[in-house]
């Protein structure tokens, strides 16, 4: 490299003398080393201007992903869909002693343990007093989430030995309305159930820490519902109860409430080993508990034979006498004792003429209307966790007598939140609905179920229902209410318990233009006002849910139809091109 | 050209000492804003904990327990009820401006 400078002497000039080529020798040498270190000098700048580049090259999500420390810690909050927080973290203190050395200053005195017991009213004083006297432990916790404020009323007491952690707690504003949606997290702070657990990794992603996840719950509604189901679970001594709001048109719940619950806040303990977990308050009946819900199915029922086009809403069907299947006799509660077209079977909600239907539409494809609806599998709504979500239980060999009792929604058994999945489906013009616990902004593309023109019949069944027959006392004036009531005798071992029943009243509304559902089921409920009458659904979870509407169709911005839009004759589309009315004039009333 | 030789290293000496001083001012520079977005992102934060603190303590005084409390402890003055189906009202049918405070004043 340093030959490239080195001088050429012209030829014409004398030698050189010695003394001059020890002195050009020298001055190459010292131009040898200063390009030896400008080289360096270069490829260390090189490195540096490459290394700069780099760093100033870094995508931007991996930048993101050195988000600071502080935050890997925190959980992101959940709020309902109109932004109310629902769960959110919050500094807290874990507040500790470490007894052998307060013993060393001299131990706790009297004042300093009532003092402490006044700002920790939970603390044991008699246990930390023998810690720190025995000496036995270096280190205990006084409290575990005591609030910036305790920990600062602790320290002022100047104990030596006392300390504190800084932590971050989950806290629920809301408390018990909406616990079973949102579960809870353990004392390190990770999810253990409902949103919290199904949604782990998304609530803890530190790069969406600052973003709340907005749930499709409207609080106001799972308030409504929550007070009424626990107004309806008084007044008829019901064990529990479950129920849903679901808007047919996108799949969001706006409510999920189940009863008994509990406080997220102060989460009670899992049940104890050989107790029923369904009678835990930590259960969650919309989803998990599965049953036998009724009268309900008949709608399937009625529905997969509308669609396959092997009945119509005027077919006649004979409800005469009881039907003998598999060495059961099937009879009707309040029966008529007569022939019954299909729509008269819904309205008197005839066991015998469900099973007529049933045999008309053929084993093969009840049962695949059953499976095409997902009753056989977990409904899929997976911000909950797998655990919480229970899969349908279709019965297990197909025979003539399942197929009959299924028809009327005996054997088997799904939870609320199927048939409310399943019922919104048929009414939402027969396109199928995904149920979610998340905001969707979105309707879905429609993925047909039945044929439009089954989904008309279908509401149509369900107004007669709502207006004239067992669901007439949740029929709220102006808010055009369809619904089927489902009265199941509950199981035990061996067979049915007669005495004990589980009440379904499945809403739709407005049935012309369909909107919402809800699903109000109450378990074991006596009717308690020394009627002596039974207590089925039409007097019990029907009511409750026509009370429960009452309050959150208002809520939702619903006026009454009778005052607000025009009425007139109860009209439905019933095919793509135009509408065709469907009038279905009431007949006598029924129970 | 030995003068040339000269000014190009001194001009490399120069830039190289240049550099080496910018350098150095921009570590301490970046050092100091990095600093300063520290202290920012430590001040963000905490502004960020007392707005989610008193959100949630909203979400509290907002939550349905406590206000059917305060409705129940003042239930004689304001007397609120729930709305219902027959909250709703065309502006026809709203009384005459005025008529509700006459009637209050009565």
């Amino acid at each position: 490299m340093s030959g490239f400078f080195k001088e050429i002497p012209f030829p014409d000039q004398p030698p050189l003398e010695r003394p001059e080529l020890e002195q050009h020798a020298k001055r190459d040498t010292t131009r040898g080393r200063g390009l030896f270190l400008a080289a360096l000098f270069g490829l260390a700048f090189a490195l540096l201007g490459w290394r700069m580049g780099a760093l100033a090259l870094v995508p931007q999500e991996d930048a993101q992903r050195t988000a600071p420390a502080e935050a890997i810690a925190d959980r992101a909050q959940i709020t309902d869909r109109h932004g109310r927080v629902m769960a959110s973290t919050l500094p807290t203190w874990e507040v500790a002693l470490r007894p052998r050395m307060t013993a060393k200053a001299g131990g706790l005195s009297p004042d300093d343990l009532t003092a402490l017991q006044g700002i920790f009213p939970d603390l044991d004083r008699n246990n930390l007093r023998y810690l720190v006297n025995s000496g036995k432990r270096s280190f205990t916790y006084v409290e575990r989430r005591a609030s910036p404020r305790q920990w600062k009323q602790a320290r002022d007491l100047g104990i030596i030995g006392m300390e504190a952690i800084p932590r971050s707690d989950r806290v629920f504003p809301a408390g018990r309305v909406a616990a079973h949606v949102l579960g809870g997290v353990d004392v390190d702070n990770k999810g253990i159930s409902g949103i919290e657990k199904g949604m782990q990794s998304r609530l803890t992603d530190v790069r969406v820490a600052d973003t709340p996840v907005a749930l499709s719950l409207d609080m106001r509604v799972q308030n409504a519902l929550h007070l009424t189901m626990s107004e309806a679970v008084a007044e008829f001594a019901a064990l529990g109860a479950a129920g849903l709001v679901m808007d047919v048109r996108t799949g969001e719940l706006l409510a999920m409430v189940s009863l008994p619950d509990f406080d997220p806040n102060e989460r009670p303990p899992l049940p104890e080993p050989g107790t029923d977990p369904a009678l835990s308050p930590l259960f969650n009946r919309a989803s998990q508990g599965i049953y036998e819900l009724g009268s309900v199915f008949k709608l399937i029922t009625a529905s997969a034979a509308l669609d396959a086009g092997v009945a119509d809403l005027d077919t006649m069907l004979d409800a005469r006498h009881p039907i003998r299947r598999g060495g059961f006799t099937i009879s009707d509660f309040l029966g008529k004792g007569r022939m019954m077209s299909l729509e008269e079977v819904i309205r008197y909600s005839s066991n015998i003429g469900a099973v007529r239907i049933a045999d008309l539409l053929g084993v093969e494809r009840h049962k695949a209307f059953l499976e095409k609806l997902g009753m056989d599998t977990k409904v899929p709504l997976a911000e909950l966790p797998a655990p919480e979500r229970s899969a349908g239980q279709l019965p297990f060999k197909w025979r003539s007598s399942n197929a009959a009792t299924v028809s009327y929604g005996h054997g088997l058994a799904v939870t609320p939140l199927h048939i409310a999945t399943a019922i919104a489906s048929l009414a939402n013009y027969g396109c199928k609905v995904t149920p979610t616990l998340l905001k969707r902004d979105n309707k879905l593309p429609c993925e047909r179920v039945i044929s439009r023109e089954t989904s008309g019949k279908l509401r149509a069944l369900m107004r007669v229902v709502g207006k004239h027959s067992s669901g007439r006392s949740a029929n709220i004036a102006g808010y055009e209410i369809g619904g089927k009531t489902g009265t199941a005798y509950k199981i035990k071992p061996g067979g049915y318990d007669f005495d004990k029943r589980f009440n379904t009243f499945i809403a739709l509304w407005p049935t012309t233009e369909p909107q919402y559902v809800l699903l109000l089921s109450l378990d074991d409920p006596k009717l308690l006002d020394g009627s002596g009458k039974l207590p089925l659904a039409g007097r019990t979870a029907a009511p409750a849910a026509g009370r429960a509407i009452e309050r959150i169709a208002p809520l939702l911005g619903l006026a009454p139809t009778d005052r607000f839009r025009p009425t007139g004759q109860f009209v439905d589309e019933v095919t793509e091109g135009g509408e065709l009315p469907i009038s279905l004039p009431p007949l006598e009333t029924t129970e | 050209m030995m003068w040339l030789w000269r000014v190009i290293v001194a001009l490399g000496v120069g830039g190289l000492v240049y550099s080496a001083v910018s350098l150095y001012e921009a570590k301490i520079e970046t050092r100091e804003l990095a600093r300063a977005v520290d202290r920012l992102e430590a001040r963000q934060q905490a502004i960020k904990r007392e707005i989610a603190a008193l959100d949630t303590e909203w979400s509290y005084l907002n939550s349905a327990e406590h206000l059917y409390y305060l409705i129940g402890l003042h239930s004689d003055v304001l007397r609120l009820q729930e709305r219902v189906p027959d909250s709703f009202a065309r502006l026809s049918e709203l009384p005459p401006k005025g008529a509700g405070s006459q009637e209050g004043q009565q």
